[in-house]
């Protein structure tokens, strides 16, 4: 998946993406817990992060981050409480409402 | 410290309540094999974990685990948000309603409360392992009881997604028992407690027999 079709993913597509992407990055963070010598593993692992790093930033553009840091600066207004949770279901920014 | 992410681990998008459904799942939420005995079992093992490595895997699962408790909490939510009174009633959850409405409360499927006699952190490297082992058994156990009952798919799909998860944590809890195994003197693993007596865990350079 390169940067080109990321910019043209709907947020539900890219919300999608960035849960693939970080399941792929735990899943790998729990195996090299066990397995620290695989280089293999770890070459999958730094190529996920890396791309969970760059969807995770679009993501934030378009709706906000998940991580109150991530958004800084701010503006004039603290705009962290007002998007979705994520137990509100849905499919648009936050918990993905209305897509 | 622990820093929130926004978001759901694997998404949750429930678009039909169904109370009794959510009486019977509740039991991951607050239940004797549920994700908040978990995540306090691998959390508060991991301090006197003196290997690194492991007390890195507890400190790692037990955050998953956490993440885990979220998508329950949401899954009970989602299956009881905008019901009546009458229709909790009728769907069998009118104990629940009376003490906690429509809220989130950590019980089992039975009524219990969450109880941390529920889980051990009982300081000896290999009992707590294998309890963590068998803990990821019992909630698989769990998830495949549930699954048994769940009909409908926006139900039955992030139950699935967690039941896979038991697994994958029983393999590497597994891993972590043989990479303590290692460090122990294996005619006789269990000379020592490599979390409290001094020297062990240097294969024969036990001094605590």
């Amino acid at each position: 998946m390169n940067t080109m079709t990321m910019n043209n993913m709907s947020v539900s597509q890219l919300n999608d993406w960035i849960g693939m992407l970080n399941f792929c990055a735990y899943d790998m963070l729990l195996y090299l817990d066990t397995h620290p010598d695989d280089a293999d593993g770890i070459a999958y692992f730094n190529q996920c992060v890396e791309m969970l790093r760059q969807a995770k930033q679009r993501y934030c553009a378009m709706c906000g981050c998940t991580i109150a840091y991530d958004g800084v600066p701010y503006d004039t207004y603290f705009t962290w409480t007002d998007y979705p949770l994520p137990w509100e279901g849905g499919k648009v920014c936050g918990c993905m409402k209305n897509a | 410290m622990w820093l929130y992410e926004k978001r759901l681990e694997y998404p949750v998008n429930i678009t039909q309540p169904n109370a009794k459904m959510a009486s019977f799942i509740i039991s991951q939420y607050g239940g004797p094999d549920g994700e908040m005995g978990a995540s306090m079992r691998y959390l508060s093992q991991r301090y006197s974990m003196e290997n690194r490595k492991v007390a890195g895997l507890l400190t790692d699962i037990g955050t998953e685990e956490l993440a885990h408790l979220e998508m329950v909490a949401t899954i009970v939510r989602q299956l009881t948000k905008g019901l009546s009174a009458k229709e909790l009633e009728d769907a069998g959850f009118a104990p629940y309603y009376i003490d906690h409405t429509a809220a989130v409360w950590p019980q089992a499927a039975g009524g219990i409360p969450f109880n941390a006699c529920e889980f051990q952190s009982k300081g000896d490297t290999i009992t707590d392992l294998f309890e963590d082992m068998a803990a990821e058994q019992k909630a698989r156990t769990t998830y495949d009881n549930i699954l048994r009952l769940v009909k409908d798919q926006e139900v039955a799909d992030p139950i699935r997604f967690l039941r896979e998860r038991e697994i994958v944590h029983f393999q590497r809890f597994g891993e972590g028992l043989r990479m303590i195994c290692d460090e122990l003197d294996s005619k006789n693993y269990y000379m020592c407690n490599a979390q409290f007596d001094k020297g062990c865990g240097n294969k024969g350079n036990c001094n605590c027999g």
